[in-house]
């Protein structure tokens, strides 16, 4: 018998095929191809998954509600498990030869499923590489008006020790961040980590005219109630402007018009603002464009969630059901 | 112009003392044909048939030893030694071979005094190879010149005459030929004129051993027209001189001469070539140049420069050949120069033992094929590392691997390791023509290969069916005719011996019994076979010019006759393919062949064992037009240049006078010329002709090829030639230091002179290897074997026959085919041969095949992958193996004297001894008495029997298997010089030892018979495994067919698969889809039964009916097949089903079809569709003979009881004396666990009747099942030879074939085309089981891919398919939707029905 002998060969075929070590080295490394891996990996951020799998019964998630969530690891592989179904043999034997090239290969390509996985934002403040570590991916989902009244709701995510209280700052990669339908009313937001603080906010570049306070007019023809807290100021010759301590609220009702009162009318608001900064002076000075730009902007809005009680984004939540379309 | 084709000439020294003591000895062989010795006359007390004219070589002295003189031989060059089946005759036809030669001897003797040689003295003779003569005569010094005796009647009735003679050139006289004392101007036995070849009425070694050609191929110069020289050679006088020989042959009718349509062939190839392109509109890229170097080197093996072509084109629109000159006519040509005789070195030829044989101490393997042998050989010189025979066995399988291109897939390719064994192995068979197979293919385009074959319709598939059964029928007849006159011949034989022999002895059978058992009135063998000839009739084909494909067929005889059947049916296909208006045409291929065990092959290795390639290594060789012949030589020596013109240098030899009134005068005389300026004999004269006498020595040592007994000896242009690896260059230039300084450029006017080539230009070699002196070559061309076999045994007496008959179980009991294995093996202790030793000699023309190449093989290989894992050992073989004289040859004639006929000289039926014999008339006039169809042709007279003797006393063995040893060996040479071969150590058993390939290696731990080599079993008959699948369904409109038919052509016309099976394994459930994918239903595990299940969204069966889904048994609603196998599939337990689903699991890791990525069938993509095929298979043998027994020793052996018996007819004969061969089961596995690239799951044997299935054989199947699927043991399915056909349906993944093994036959594949399954994979309905999914409030939303062309479905259990749009965006939240539901059921994805059928685009 020579060691090219049919019985050698097919007691290594045999051989090989009795563990999933063998298999590995005989397999080397595996390449999953690019487009296969970004479909994988986007099927990971849960993109596709039908809503009702997600959320099995929408009084889970009414109206005006935030979810915080913890995807279940086991789900996830079996979603992947589904995906990647096709193309090989299922078997019910768990030492089968094709189980066993299953477990071979699942490893591998749920690697570089994670690796394509999409990420929004990697900025310096980032996380360290997501890919490096197997960590947990967190996210919630909101359902409010205000995801479909300000579409460009922003996201930050920190883990805990890591938020803007903290000395050392940390973003987590965010993975995914949804408004799910074109006009819908619901984010989906999915972070790779275990989120500790989320900040949702506006759109960073929605920098706005605001005023405080604003009562529609009683009847037709009369002026709303509005209020703007200013903050005064003091110019100099040189047209440098300080800010002052003082806050002083406004009355700027009379500034809308009556016919259209969620119209301003910029002359008379220049005008009360310019008597409000400067009460004791009459007539008080213009103020300039820049000058009424530094009265009326404001910032965007933002609201913090800080997970106080672990169990809120802890390990156990709520699993859903099977993924859907896994063959079995 | 003409053509100068290489002529390799050798010369033999014969001294008085040679002559006297060592050619007429044991160590010289003689002539071997002696046609002269045929009896003849009332005197002669034998029977003039062929055995007599047969002097075997070793059987004493030779009868005409070589004489006094120097003895020339000139291989023909391969061309003419190369015969080429001709279709119609069934025979190889050899060219014509070159007739006439002129011998140009030039000679100076030495002078002792003056110490130097005296100027040349020219002298020349006319060889007319094909001169008949009654008698031989002597010549004008009294000397009688040896000729061939030839079976051709002379004038007075002698049976024979002499074949060639020698002729004085200056007295020849070509234009007084007398036609009728020349050869073509007589007949051979089947009315065709002769005329002579490379084998004429000897053999295959005629032309190539003197003793057999004197006179035709060969010279011998007596050199009595030179007193002096003559007088000191024959009394062994003082005397030294030396000689040059050029020899020049042509054919002196241009008809024949082999480039007499060469401009013809050039002009039609080229012109049509032209036409072609212009009709492709693509640019003529090919010139006239290139057809004709394709022509010349395709055809004749033959490599002209560009100087042997020139022409013009009509114009540079038209491109067509206006005017062409190429070679017309062919002259070979050659020269051994620098023979030196030293008379005081005499003798030249003898051993150290005089009087006797040299020796050679030899290495020796044996293999079923060369490569085999080979690379045991080098395995044999090889220490085992660590005492492993297993590593070294692995070096040889690197080896064989090696030698078969495929060293590299080994590592790289799954299934490479299996490819090579069944390559291996099938190399250990030779191919017997199995005759012609019809095929439908689309129509060629001109200039362009056909189509393959095609997938026809039914109708038209079953008519393609009956005239390939016909063909088949009429094939097996011709070769059962064949059969039965060689059997009639063989008889023939015995009884014109014992109506010949005197005294008439005793004889087994009377004599006129016999007599009238062959031809009696109304009766008789001889009726018997021209009635097979009449029932067959003759089929004639018409060719097609251009392509040679078969056009047409006709038949002499009625449309009874089995040819006249052919015709019918021929016509019926025609005609429906013409109705088709499909531009499809009949086209006719190669049938299987038959296959006929090789008899083993040896290799030796010794140091004078000088491998024979005197035509060269390569397999096309140099040749040049006349126009480069060297003429001129430019010589330079410091500021001093001269040029000489041979022409104008008269002392240099000039052809004879009448030579140069024929066509090939001038070219002869050039190469007359040129042979003297190449020859240092004539370098004081070329020196003279310069006008500086001093250059003479250095001249000569710039042309070199001196005698080594004439030193100094220079390399010059003839060393240069003849280094390995040279380019010949035109006007090649030498220069050498001393004895002067001087450049020597040889060239010719016009400046394209090209230097011979080496095979042509020869001079003395030494051969150190022999003795220090020995000069004269010694070239093996003959070997004669001894062998002992202890044979297969055989136990059980037959009827009618006194041998034992083979056991019907003698394979199966006694050999084992093992799962890993791919032949035969036996179990220990070997007890399956008689252990009884018969001895088998024979006598073989040494093949020409060059061991050399598994150097060049690995040389090769090391440079094109350096760096590759196996190249440490091949450098070490390569170190092994370089400087090794190693010669190959096969044991011809072992396998047929087992079956007790040995080969005899073909000659005519004729009785020359007793007349009148009306027996023999009889035979001899039916001989030739159908037109076309001449018995000789296909050589009804070569083979006689083996009846008495100790070979044919109970070794009639045509099942050959057993223990062989060699026990003798030697070789002979192109002179009749003898060698016997010997080892280093002999055993008292007196066997020579020797290395057996793997493959014949006795089993391990066999001791009782190591050494031995193993025969595994084989048939001594041309046999095939005929493994055909059978048509899926079959259309009765067509006369004959009444149930599915097998499929003859290796792309079935119609598809084989009858249906699917969809295996899921996590359900344990099996699907079953009908032939065209339609499922139908599916056999699932559940609750511990086995339970069928219709497919899914049948409503029609909603109780899950197995009957109302197949239909009745009568009318079934699905394929028949498909619908008898689900029926037993339900009839079984749950058992069966867990076994059959782990079966069809396991197989998954051992098959990985090679093919798996042309495959873009949906159904692969989501499981594994698994074929149901139905094959038929069967072994036959050709024309179903099996080769009877010639045992005439008792009243009992088979030709008395033949005889007794009437047993006119073959088919009678061998029934009864063929040992029981018929009844002999042969195993046979069917797939290949080993070989990832077999497709085969399980098979399932059929019975006849509506239930044909019992059992479910898999090799996969798991070891403790319930019974019903079980592994296939040795003996599952065995075949008789030419017995009934066995039917299996079949479970295969359709991308793999299927391999049927047997061992004793090379392996069958079973292929299904892609078009065939492919179609029907890519319509498979592929339903996935789907659970659990959410149903919402809005309906139904899952993610689906879109597929083109495709469509999807929901299936739930009981209700409707509802169809399902894969554009709905599930994973957007539209409210409203809970609650959900959980739903189970399947996904389907259907074919859109729009789509065109053939699902390209899926």
């Amino acid at each position: 018998m020579t060691m090219f002998s049919r019985a050698v060969r097919r007691q290594g075929i045999e051989t090989t095929f009795a563990d999933p070590a063998a298999i590995a080295s005989t397999l080397g490394d595996v390449a999953v191809p690019d487009d296969i891996a970004a479909w994988l990996g986007r099927l990971l951020a849960l993109a596709g998954v039908p809503f009702g799998y997600l959320v099995p019964d929408e009084a889970m998630l009414p109206p005006e509600s935030i979810r915080f969530f913890r995807l279940d690891e086991k789900w996830v592989r079996a979603l992947l498990d589904g995906a990647f179904s096709l193309g090989r043999n299922l078997t019910a034997e768990a030492s089968g030869a094709s189980a066993k090239l299953d477990r071979v290969l699942f490893g591998p390509v749920a690697a570089s499923a994670r690796a394509a996985a999409p990420l929004r934002r990697r900025a310096g403040v980032a996380a360290p590489d997501p890919a490096a570590t197997d960590t947990a991916w967190t996210g919630f989902l909101m359902r409010s008006h205000v995801v479909a009244d300000y579409p460009g709701l922003g996201v930050n995510v920190y883990p805990k020790g890591h938020t803007p209280s903290d000395s050392e700052l940390i973003l987590l990669p965010v993975r995914r961040l949804d408004r799910l339908g074109p006009a819908g009313d619901t984010l989906f937001c999915l972070a790779h980590g275990e989120a500790y603080r989320v900040d949702v906010h506006e759109a960073p570049e929605l920098l706005h005219y605001g005023i405080d306070e604003y009562q529609p007019p009683a009847a037709q023809g009369q002026a709303p109630s509005a209020d703007k807290q200013l903050r005064t100021f003091t110019r100099a010759q040189d047209g440098a402007v300080t800010i002052g301590s003082d806050v002083v609220a406004v009355q700027v009702g009379s500034s809308f018009r009556t016919r259209s009162p969620r119209v301003l009318r910029l002359a008379a608001l220049a005008a009360a603002l310019a008597a409000a900064n400067e009460p004791g002076k009459t007539p008080p000075d213009p103020i300039d464009s820049a000058e009424m730009g530094f009265a009326m902007t404001e910032g965007v809005g933002m609201v913090s969630f800080i997970n106080r009680s672990t169990s809120a984004l802890a390990p156990g939540g709520t699993t859903p059901p099977n993924p859907p379309g896994s063959a079995s | 112009m003409k053509a100068i084709v290489p002529l390799n000439v050798a010369a033999l020294r014969v001294s008085s003392t040679d002559s006297t003591n060592v050619t007429p000895r044991a160590g010289f062989a003689g002539r071997t044909a002696a046609f002269d010795l045929l009896p003849h006359g009332p005197q002669a007390v034998q029977a003039s048939t062929g055995d007599t004219i047969w002097i075997p070589l070793g059987s004493g002295s030779p009868s005409v030893p070589l004489e006094t003189g120097v003895h020339l031989h000139w291989e023909l060059p391969e061309f003419f030694k190369r015969g080429q089946l001709d279709q119609d005759l069934g025979a190889i036809v050899f060219p014509h071979a070159p007739t006439r030669w002129l011998v140009a001897r030039s000679l100076s003797t030495y002078d002792q005094a003056s110490g130097g040689y005296s100027a040349p003295r020219q002298a020349s003779w006319v060889v007319e190879s094909d001169y008949l003569s009654p008698q031989l005569r002597p010549d004008q010094y009294n000397l009688t010149r040896p000729a061939v005796s030839v079976p051709l009647t002379a004038p007075d009735g002698t049976p024979y005459m002499f074949m060639g003679r020698v002729v004085d050139a200056a007295s020849w006289n070509p234009a007084g030929e007398n036609a009728a004392d020349y050869l073509p101007h007589y007949s051979g036995p089947g009315g065709k004129p002769l005329y002579l070849t490379s084998i004429g009425f000897a053999g295959a070694a005629f032309s190539g051993y003197y003793p057999d050609c004197r006179s035709v191929f060969g010279f011998w110069d007596t050199f009595a027209d030179v007193s002096d020289v003559y007088a000191a050679i024959t009394q062994n006088n003082p005397v030294k001189f030396r000689v040059s020989y050029t020899v020049i042959g042509w054919l002196p009718d241009a008809a024949s001469d082999p480039l007499s349509g060469l401009a013809g062939a050039v002009t039609s190839q080229y012109n049509q070539y032209v036409s072609d392109a212009a009709e492709e509109n693509v640019k003529v890229a090919r010139t006239p140049a290139d057809v004709f170097a394709g022509i010349t080197e395709n055809q004749y093996g033959w490599l002209f420069s560009g100087n042997a072509i020139s022409y013009t084109l009509v114009s540079d629109t038209d491109e067509t050949l206006a005017t062409l000159d190429v070679p017309d006519g062919t002259l070979v040509a050659g020269v051994i120069q620098e023979v030196v005789w030293d008379q005081s070195a005499a003798p030249f030829l003898a051993s150290a033992t005089s009087g006797q044989p040299w020796t050679d101490q030899v290495r020796i393997a044996i293999g079923n094929t060369t490569v085999e042998a080979a690379s045991a050989l080098v395995k044999s010189h090889l220490a085992a590392p660590g005492g492993s025979d297993s590593v070294l066995a692995s070096y040889e399988t690197l080896l064989n691997a090696l030698q078969l291109g495929v060293l590299r897939d080994l590592e790289g390719q799954g299934n490479a390791l299996a490819t090579l064994e069944q390559t291996l192995h099938e190399r250990g068979f030779s191919q017997i023509d199995g005759g012609h197979q019809w095929t439908i293919q689309t129509k060629a385009a001109p200039g362009s290969q056909a189509s393959a074959a095609l997938t026809l319709p039914l109708t038209l598939a079953e008519q393609l069916a009956t005239l390939n059964n016909a063909q088949a029928a009429y094939e097996q007849a011709r070769s059962r005719i064949i059969a039965a006159r060689r059997q009639l011949f063989m008889d023939w034989v015995s009884y014109v011996k014992q109506l010949s022999r005197k005294p008439p002895g005793t004889n087994v059978v009377a004599t006129n019994t016999l007599g009238a058992f062959l031809a009696t009135s109304g009766a008789g063998e001889l009726r018997a076979v021209t009635n097979a000839g009449t029932a067959a009739g003759l089929l004639h084909y018409q060719n097609d010019d251009g392509s040679g494909r078969i056009t047409g067929v006709t038949a002499d005889g009625a449309a009874t006759t089995l040819a006249g059947q052919v015709v019918t049916a021929y016509q019926a296909v025609t005609t429906a393919l013409n109705k088709l208006a499909q531009d499809w045409e009949l086209d006719a291929v190669p049938a299987d062949p038959f296959w006929l065990p090789t008899d083993p092959v040896l290799v030796m290795e010794g140091n004078r064992l000088e491998p024979v390639r005197r035509n060269g290594p390569a397999t096309a060789i140099a040749v040049r037009a006349d126009s480069e012949l060297i003429s001129t030589l430019r010589i330079a020596s410091g500021p001093g240049s001269w040029t000489v013109r041979a022409a104008s240098v008269p002392a240099l030899p000039s052809p004879p006078a009448t030579l140069a009134t024929l066509p090939q005068g001038a070219a002869a005389g050039a190469a007359i010329t040129e042979a003297s300026l190449l020859d240092p004999q004539y370098a004081a004269v070329v020196a003279a002709a310069a006008g500086n006498d001093t250059l003479a020595a250095a001249i000569a040592a710039c042309e070199g090829g001196q005698s080594p007994l004439d030193p100094p000896a220079a390399a010059g242009l003839f060393g240069a030639v003849h280094t390995a690896g040279y380019q010949r260059t035109t006007n090649p230039a030498q220069s050498v230091q001393a004895p002067a300084p001087v450049t020597v450029t040889f060239t010719n006017a016009a400046g394209t002179a090209l230097p011979p080539d080496a095979v042509g230009w020869n001079a003395q070699t030494a051969l150190p290897e022999f003795s220090p002196t020995r000069v004269d070559p010694f070239l093996p061309v003959w070997m004669t074997w001894e062998m002992r076999l202890d044979p297969l045994a055989r136990d059980s007496t037959g009827s009618g026959d006194p041998d034992k008959n083979y056991a019907p179980g003698t394979l199966a009991d006694q050999f084992i085919l093992g799962t890993d294995e791919m032949d035969l093996g036996y179990p220990l202790p070997a007890a399956f041969t008689t252990g009884q030793l018969v001895s088998y000699t024979g006598t073989v023309v040494l093949s020409k095949k060059p061991f050399v190449s598994l150097t060049e093989q690995i040389n090769s290989y090391l440079k094109e992958f350096p760096g590759d894992e196996a190249d440490t050992e091949l450098s070490n073989a390569l170190n092994d193996l370089s400087g090794r004289k190693v010669l190959s040859q096969a044991l011809d004639t072992f396998g047929s004297a087992q079956t007790l006929r040995t080969t005899i000289p073909q000659i005519a039926v004729q009785n020359l001894v007793v007349s009148p014999d009306p027996v023999t008339k009889a035979i001899a006039s039916a001989a030739t008495a159908t037109p076309g169809d001449s018995w000789y042709d296909t050589g009804f007279n070569s083979l006689t029997a083996i009846s008495t003797g100790p070979q044919s006393q109970y070794n009639y063995g045509p099942l050959r298997a057993g223990f062989a040893e060699l026990t003798g060996l030697s070789v002979v040479d192109t002179f009749g010089q003898v060698m016997r071969l010997t080892t280093a150590a002999t055993p008292s058993s007196g066997a020579l030892p020797m290395t057996a390939a793997v493959s014949m290696s006795p089993a391990a731990g066999d001791t009782a018979n190591a050494g031995k080599a193993y025969l595994p079993p084989r048939v001594l008959a041309p046999c095939r495994v005929d493994a055909h699948w059978l048509s899926a369904t079959f259309d009765s409109s067509v006369p004959g067919f009444t149930a599915d038919f097998a499929e003859t052509n290796d792309h079935p016309a119609t598809s084989p698969v009858c249906g699917w099976i969809v295996p899921n394994h996590l359900d344990l459930s099996l699907a079953f889809y009908d032939a065209d994918g339609k499922p139908i239903g599916s056999f699932g595990l559940e609750h511990g039964i086995n339970k069928y299940r219709t497919r899914a969204g049948n409503q029609a069966n909603p109780r899950d009916d197995l009957d109302l889904d197949l239909g009745p048994a009568t009318a079934p609603l699905v394929n028949a097949n498909i619908a008898r196998l689900m029926r037993f599939a339900g009839g079984q337990s749950a058992g069966f089903l867990t076994d059959l689903m782990a079966a069809i699991e396991n197989s998954d890791q051992f098959i990985n079809p090679a093919s798996f990525g042309q495959d873009a069938a949906l159904s692969v993509l989501i499981g594994r569709p698994l074929a149901i095929v139905r094959a038929v298979q069967s072994i036959s043998s050709s024309g179903a003979v099996l080769p009877a027994s010639q045992n005439n020793n008792t009243t009992a052996d088979a030709l008395t009881q033949a005889v007794n018996g009437k047993w006119y007819d073959y088919g009678d004969r061998q029934a009864r004396t063929t040992a029981g061969l018929g009844q002999v089961q042969i195993p046979v596995r069917l797939g290949e666990l080993t070989d990832i690239d077999d497709g085969l799951v399980a098979f399932l044997p059929e019975a006849s009747g509506s239930a044909p299935y019992s059992v479910v054989y898999s090799a996969t199947a798991p070891a403790d099942g319930a019974g019903k699927v079980v592994r296939p043991g040795a003996d599952t399915i065995e075949l008789t030879l030419n017995g009934p056909a066995l039917t299996f349906t079949a479970i295969v993944d359709p991308r793999a074939p299927v391999h049927v093994s047997t061992g004793v036959l090379p392996t069958v594949t079973l292929r299904i085309p892609p078009d065939q399954y492919l179609n029907a994979m890519q319509q498979l309905a592929v339903t996935f089981t789907t659970r659990p999914v959410l149903r919402d409030q809005f309906g139904l939303r899952i993610p689906l891919p879109a597929e083109a062309g495709f469509a999807w479905t929901w299936v739930s259990q009981g209700a409707a398919p509802a169809p399902l749009s894969p554009a709905s965006a599930p994973d957007v939240p539209s409210y409203g939707y809970s609650p959900q539901k959980l739903l189970e059921g399947w996904l389907d994805l259907i074919p859109n029905p729009a789509q065109p059928a053939d699902g390209s685009q899926p």
